[in-house]
């Protein structure tokens, strides 16, 4: 085992207390920062997100997982900005307006942040001019992600691209779109770039977006 | 029949006169230990007995806790009992529940004692969804000290609810997951929440009444324990549960109410044809096992779909029942 599976492992355990001193050893020993980001972290989110899409592993052990990673990625943050490491991507992300779920919005944030984008969470009850605010504020946006949990508030995902349009802006990001009662067929209606399941597929689909 | 002779001959596995609405057949009467936690739909923040942030937008079919790092009832699982006031059962004033029951014909119409937000519901309330998820995991033993305290809150609440106004039916909420899988993995589940759950169960019980267990989620890998905690019908079961293959791996031990796509219907653009065909299906397919009840599974927003998925229910409910007489 080297200490990037340590790293690996312990992060897939949601051992939040070892990873930190795990991944400090391996700046010690000379490592390159990027590669124990995407030699380590990364790749156990990854693990984790396949088996939460296949049904094997369950919210908390995501939500462990990702603090875990967040922790080793607190150590990194220093070295990796002293490396000019820039993040795959800027996304952002929140519950469209009327709606107030927020678990899987957040599990989304979480499994797209593990794959080294930077997320801004506007919350949830988000209205269409929020995400056109901060679309025309933030010109390095790639990726915008819009949930609905309930028939009644999924329109407003609709509403949402449409303002993305109307103010011009549709050509400059991406749009990812889910929740309960979305699906690939209303996802293609209101035209937007991706429909995911679960978490876990969105952080995959996220990266294909920006990768082309 | 009358409507509670016609639920219990579902529920039993006996022939039913129809299939039907479930709800004809029950009152939820407005108890004060529920009441104190209704939000009003006014889009502010509100506080329930708990202490929990609650906001209910207009239009929405119910209330949402909306916690933040500022307003978590419980900051640390481990200082749960400092910062946790369990509100109280005994002293409030019955007189509306009272009159309500009186009004109810009680030989047509089962009384049920709605008590919401179940143990596992009550603790995201408390502490927030990712916290609470991640104190299963990482403090079980604090979180099932104090799941002990709202489960004997919920015991004491069941025992006034029967000192009050003897309902027929405990309804108890607790949505164990999501449409997608359960919540927590089933052997957290088994050891933090079961021990408690079955507890209330037996205690609904020790007084004559019966638990019907709400969860319009995935619970299928919990059914076997469900079973063997004593609960007389699961209500809201989706269809995203394999149902027939539940039937089949409990053998009617687990009675089951709901089956409708709810989601799947409640939407603007669904044709009544289509509307009535889901309902249909959800007959077709889960009424031949047996004590199962169609019904749909949540409610649903736009009137007329509500209105068009009822009717089927009882026109084709009535038609398949004197089709299919139970042997």
């Amino acid at each position: 085992m080297t200490i990037l599976d340590d790293i690996s492992s312990a992060v897939q355990r949601g051992k939040r207390k070892e990873v930190a001193p795990l991944v400090q050893q391996a700046l010690d020993e000379g490592l390159d920062p990027v590669a124990i980001l995407n030699d380590g972290l990364v790749p156990a989110m990854s693990v984790i997100g396949e088996k939460f899409s296949a049904g094997e592993a369950f919210v908390p052990e995501m939500l462990v997982a990702a603090r875990a990673m967040a922790a080793g990625t607190e150590v990194l943050k220093p070295r990796l900005a002293e490396a000019g490491a820039e993040p795959l991507g800027k996304a952002v992300i929140g519950t469209v307006r009327g709606d107030m779920h927020d678990i899987g919005k957040n599990l989304v944030r979480m499994m797209i942040e593990s794959k080294g984008f930077e997320v801004t969470d506007l919350g949830v009850d988000v209205a269409p001019e929020q995400f056109v605010t901060f679309i025309q504020e933030n010109d390095d946006v790639d990726i915008v992600c819009c949930s609905a949990l309930l028939t009644t508030t999924m329109p407003e995902i609709g509403a949402t691209i449409r303002a993305i349009e109307e103010a011009g802006l549709r050509d400059r990001v991406k749009v990812m779109i889910g929740g309960a009662p979305v699906t690939q067929a209303f996802a293609d209606e209101v035209g937007a770039d991706a429909y995911t399941v679960d978490a876990g597929a969105a952080a995959v689909r996220a990266v294909e977006l920006v990768r082309g | 029949m009358n409507q509670r002779e016609n639920m219990m001959a579902i529920l039993e596995g006996r022939q039913p006169d129809y299939y039907g609405n479930f709800f004809n057949a029950v009152k939820i009467v407005s108890d004060p230990i529920r009441m104190a936690d209704v939000c009003p739909a006014d889009g502010r923040e509100h506080r329930d007995s708990w202490g929990t942030t609650c906001v209910r937008l207009p239009d929405a079919p119910g209330k949402h806790p909306h916690i933040t790092d500022e307003n978590k009832v419980v900051s640390d699982i481990e200082r749960w009992r400092e910062q946790l006031v369990v509100p109280p059962v005994e002293g409030l004033d019955w007189s509306q529940a009272k009159a309500e029951v009186e009004a109810l014909d009680r030989d047509e119409t089962f009384v049920m004692f709605w008590s919401a937000q179940g143990l596992f519901e009550r603790s995201h309330f408390l502490m927030g969804m990712e916290d609470a998820f991640c104190a299963y995991l990482e403090e079980p033993e604090e979180m099932a000290a104090m799941l002990r305290a709202i489960a004997d809150f919920k015991i004491a609440s069941i025992r006034e609810a029967h000192a009050q106004i003897r309902p027929d039916i405990v309804y108890f909420h607790d949505d164990w997951g999501s449409k997608q899988n359960l919540f927590l993995p089933p052997d957290v589940w088994r050891e933090v929440i079961k021990p408690l759950h079955a507890e209330i169960v037996q205690a609904t019980h020790d007084l004559g009444m019966m638990f019907i267990h709400h969860a319009d989620c995935i619970c299928e890998p919990l059914v076997d324990d469900m079973v063997e905690m004593g609960i007389d019908a699961w209500q809201g079961v989706i269809p995203q549960n394999d149902i027939v293959a539940i039937q089949r791996r409990t053998g009617g031990r687990l009675p089951m109410i709901g089956g409708v796509d709810s989601a799947a219907i409640d939407t603007e653009e669904a044709t009544e044809e289509e509307i009535r065909a889901e309902v249909r299906r959800c007959i077709d397919a889960y009424c031949p096992a047996g004590r199962f009840f169609p019904a749909l599974t949540s409610h649903l927003f736009h009137e007329r779909n509500s209105r068009i998925a009822l009717d089927e229910l009882e026109r084709y409910g009535r038609q398949w029942a004197a089709e299919h007489p139970v042997a």
